[in-house]
């Protein structure tokens, strides 16, 4: 009982250590040590986190369900190192470690949400082992661009002709058993699509044919009241263009006219005042618009900096916890030092993927790399700020941990491709120094 | 395009940065506020976990404390059980506002680590109040079997000394008495807080207002106002006694306030401009909420242009439809001692660890500003006559000076009245005090109210 009782600040001790290590990490991405430890800590947390939950639930169930969890990611780890011998292993932890958390939480809320959710991760990281194979080999990805822009406003389209609301927003697609929301995976075809145009030449008329295309994709996402990934959309755009032109103009304009828009959204849609009333002030209107809000903050401080510890608090007090919310469940449960270093191992994910995309040459390779990390990283302040009070909640999930098939399919691949494009540029580094080193032993002769 | 990359990064991790420190600081200074709300229903999960911390008044005299059997014990039973309050049976008073704070720990050391590990139940923040127990005892002995309310507070910092309202409910009992206070045939109403939520005609104490509003609107004649009470008074067929129909002769407007002189107020009711009286009353508390951080009832006051004459004299003399809380009372002359600035009213001093140390000092709002500063100092000089030649000549000061205001105030066509007196103490050795009491049924403010005062004034003096 006394490992139970002290569960939370083991927790919090192994997430202290591994952001340290992670940390590390990033300068000494090549160290094999640092890359076992941080995957030893992600290991312990696992078993630590269905343990607790285990015991304070007094129910088997969660244990066999973690032994699952754990062949299979044992199993897909030692294929991945099989098939590749380039993978960036920090970036990999980073998930693991995110994807670990998340599957704890889940499973602390809903277990049948959660053995769900195994299902999709489980099925997404087995595709993603071919994503880099795909990447490396495919040179024609960026001369599809066209087709990627049609098929990307093709399937929102459909959604919303044929779509079904849920809180408010009409993103999501029966088909038969299955409910997808198909705005997740239209993600990575849009930055696919702006990465291949804007990567040829930055002309005037390049410019205005994105703009075009990033505009159609944001407008179909405002008509379905999908305005959380609409932002993401446009934020995404911005950035890539401000990358690929250079022009501080453009996106100082772009950012202008992102403040007008929100201005627009203001006025025209009900549940975006009601959102920004239940930000300025969500005690005053606790009743209705700000009940969502209040009962995060409330748990965000119920739990303090080590938390209730997992299973001894009241998430489920906050309407849709499982998934835009899951950040106060963390902080509640888990104490707000952990969700801080939480919060800290999405930090370093960021930095990883922008060191990969500073070494990379192929400009499409760039910009896709930037394309997939502003999206991702948009994503995770867009979900952490708005269930902290800190900017309007936007209604996206926090990648990796909320439960939801769709998204975590969608960040699990993004991850794959920015692995991709870490081998490509590992292959390229190899063939210099291959190179080099010919070149020296040439001078010795 | 690498530049470019980095800047990205720069503003990005900037943004993060900025949300962390949202983060950090919600969780280390804004959550304590935010989590005792009645919208947190954590109390059940924590308790299986903390005991409840202890509820101190000022001088450290436990108020509420959680025993080695895990019950709630309220040494004091029904003296504090308003202003304490109570966690079964719906959640009122400090039990109720922080619950979440006795039920927290915000300090770990090595002790509570322990007890985790042990798996024994940790204590709580406790909390240490503002509440005077000497003297909260001298004014529950003095209220002898008499309704009504005492609230003694210190106007220079606004902390509440003494807050008792009478009947009250021994909470150490709640449950098992509970149907029987909540009885049809029971009208004690023991569960109202009268202190904070009684509202009562305030009778003479409202002259108070009237002649500050007497002083705004005819600054320069106050000085010279003179009136001839004949006992009785009339004016366009309303008409008016003063108390057992006593000619106080020729009187200014010390005198009036002194013998409380219903003629005189009268008269200066029929001159007060009606629409800037009722925008005055308005703006000290009346019909709209004072924003202050304890919850109280807000008082009530009605009088309109068009009006008939005996309203007006009515009101002017505090028995119109005016209702006033017992606090708000107490406060009106807190602002008058403060040269027209009310400091935030507040029980709760701060919160301290199992062992003593302080966590967390309380925070309060902005202070007020009620009455004009000038206004304010005038009416200091002119309620000074009623402890010294007034209705409250008799009463023993114990080396105060004091200001105030006595009131008997009618509430039914009988002559049934209660007793008020509202009164600042000052002293060149002790802090000032606030003294208001409402004895319900008293015969006068004079032989009620004011003994009352006079043994907690007694005991302030020691």
């Amino acid at each position: 009982m006394t490992f139970i009782a002290l569960g939370k600040y083991i927790m919090l001790i192994m997430l202290l250590l591994y952001i340290m290590l992670a940390f590390l990490a990033i300068s000494y991405k090549k160290s094999e040590f640092i890359g076992s430890l941080e995957w030893m800590i992600v290991i312990l947390f696992h078993l630590t986190g269905y343990i607790i939950v285990s015991v304070n639930f007094s129910d088997i169930k969660y244990m066999i369900v973690y032994s699952v969890q754990l062949i299979f990611i044992y199993a897909i780890t030692k294929l991945y190192r099989f098939v590749y011998n380039d993978i960036s292993r920090p970036l990999y932890n980073n998930m693991m470690m995110l994807i670990v958390i998340g599957l704890i939480m889940v499973a602390r809320l809903s277990l049948s949400s959660c053995i769900r959710q195994c299902i999709f991760i489980g099925f997404t990281l087995f595709v993603g082992l071919f994503v880099p194979f795909i990447i490396e080999k495919a040179k024609i990805l960026d001369k599809l661009c066209i087709l990627f822009c049609m098929a990307g406003i093709g399937i929102l389209l459909l959604v919303l002709i044929m779509g079904q609301t849920k809180y408010g927003a009409k993103n999501w697609l029966v088909i038969g058993p299955v409910m997808l929301q198909p705005s997740e995976f239209v993600k990575i075809i849009y930055v696919f699509a702006i990465a291949g145009i804007l990567s040829k030449r930055v002309t005037f008329k390049r410019i205005l044919f994105t703009a075009a295309v990033a505009g159609a994709h944001v407008l179909i996402l405002v008509l379905e009241k999908d305005l959380g990934v609409a932002l993401l959309f446009f934020m995404t755009f911005l950035i890539m263009l401000f990358i690929a032109s250079g022009s501080f103009l453009l996106f100082g304009g772009g950012l202008v006219s992102l403040c007008g828009m929100s201005v627009v959204a203001y006025k025209l849609f009900s549940h975006v005042r009601v959102r920004v009333l239940a930000f300025m002030d969500p005690w005053a209107v606790i009743d209705n618009e700000g009940y969502q809000l209040s009962q995060s903050l409330m748990a965000i401080g119920s739990g303090g900096w080590f938390g209730s510890g997992l299973c001894s608090g009241m998430p489920t007090s906050i309407p849709v916890v499982i998934s835009d919310f899951i950040f106060a469940a963390i902080a509640e449960e888990m104490g707000a030092g952990s969700a801080l270093c939480v919060i800290i191992i999405y930090l370093c994910c960021f930095l990883t993927f922008l060191e990969i995309a500073l070494r990379l040459e192929n400009s499409f390779h760039k910009l896709l790399a930037m394309g997939l990390s502003t999206m991702f990283f948009t994503q995770v302040i867009l979900t952490l700020g708005g269930v902290t009070g800190f900017i309007p909640s936007t209604g996206v999930t926090l990648p990796l941990i909320s439960q939801g098939g769709s998204s975590a399919v969608s960040v699990i691949m993004l991850f794959s491709i920015i692995q991709g494009l870490y081998a490509i540029n590992q292959k390229a580094a190899g063939k210099r120094e291959e190179l080099e080193l010919k070149e020296e032993m040439g001078e010795d002769e | 395009m690498n530049r470019y990359i980095k800047i990205t990064g720069f503003i990005f991790s900037a943004i993060i940065l900025w949300l962390i420190g949202h983060f950090v600081y919600f969780v280390a200074v804004r959550s304590q506020d935010v989590v005792n709300n009645p919208y947190n229903k954590r109390a059940a999960v924590l308790s299986e976990k903390i005991v409840r911390g202890t509820i101190y008044s000022s001088d450290m005299e436990i108020l509420a404390q959680t025993l080695e059997d895990n019950t709630r014990d309220y040494p004091y039973g029904e003296i504090y059980a308003h202003v304490v309050g109570r966690f079964v049976k719906g959640k009122t008073g400090i039990e109720g506002t922080e619950e979440l704070t006795l039920l927290k720990i915000d300090r770990y050391d090595r002790e509570t680590l322990i007890n985790e590990i042990k798996g024994i139940k940790n204590k709580g923040n406790s909390i240490i109040t503002t509440l005077d127990h000497r003297l909260t005892m001298a004014a529950y002995t003095a209220m002898g079997e008499n309704a009504g309310a005492v609230v003694v507070l210190n106007p220079k910092t606004g902390a509440i000394l003494t807050m008792i309202s009478r009947p009250s409910y021994d909470p150490n009992i709640i449950s098992d008495i509970w149907e029987e206070i909540n009885s049809e045939e029971n009208d004690e109403h023991q569960l109202l807080n009268r202190a904070t939520s009684g509202l009562y005609p305030p009778g003479s104490t409202f002259k108070v207002i009237t002649a500050m509003e007497y002083l705004r609107e005819f600054s320069d004649e106050a000085k010279g106002y003179s009136f001839k009470c004949a006992g009785k008074y009339s004016d366009g067929g309303a008409k008016i006694s003063c108390h057992n129909n006593k000619k106080h002769g020729k009187v200014d407007l010390f005198k009036s306030l002194a013998y409380s002189c219903n003629t005189s107020f009268a008269n200066i009711g029929s001159k007060l401009d009606l629409k800037k009286y009722q925008s005055f009353v308005g703006s000290i508390g009346f019909n709209k909420a004072l924003e202050i951080d304890l919850p109280m009832k807000t008082s009530s006051f009605e009088l309109k242009e068009g009006d008939s004459m005996g309203d007006i004299f009515q009101t002017a003399i505090g028995q119109g439809k005016t209702l006033v809380t017992p606090l708000h009372n107490a406060l009106i002359m807190s602002a008058i001692y403060n040269k027209g600035v009310l400091k935030q009213p507040h029980v709760l001093d701060r919160v301290i660890d199992y062992n003593g140390r302080t966590v967390k000092q309380y925070e309060r709002s902005k202070d007020i500003k009620l009455l004009d500063k000038d206004i304010s100092l005038q009416m200091q000089e002119l309620l000074s006559g009623v402890a010294t030649i007034g209705t409250a000549k008799d009463m023993k000061t114990h080396g105060f000076k004091v200001f105030g205001k006595t009131g008997s105030a009618e509430y039914d066509s009988n002559g049934n009245s209660h007793a008020w007196f509202t009164a600042c103490a000052v002293s060149d050795e002790k802090e000032p005090i606030v003294i208001c009491v409402l004895v319900e049924n008293g015969v006068t403010g004079a032989a009620s109210a004011v003994p009352v005062a006079e043994k907690i004034l007694e005991e302030y003096a020691k």
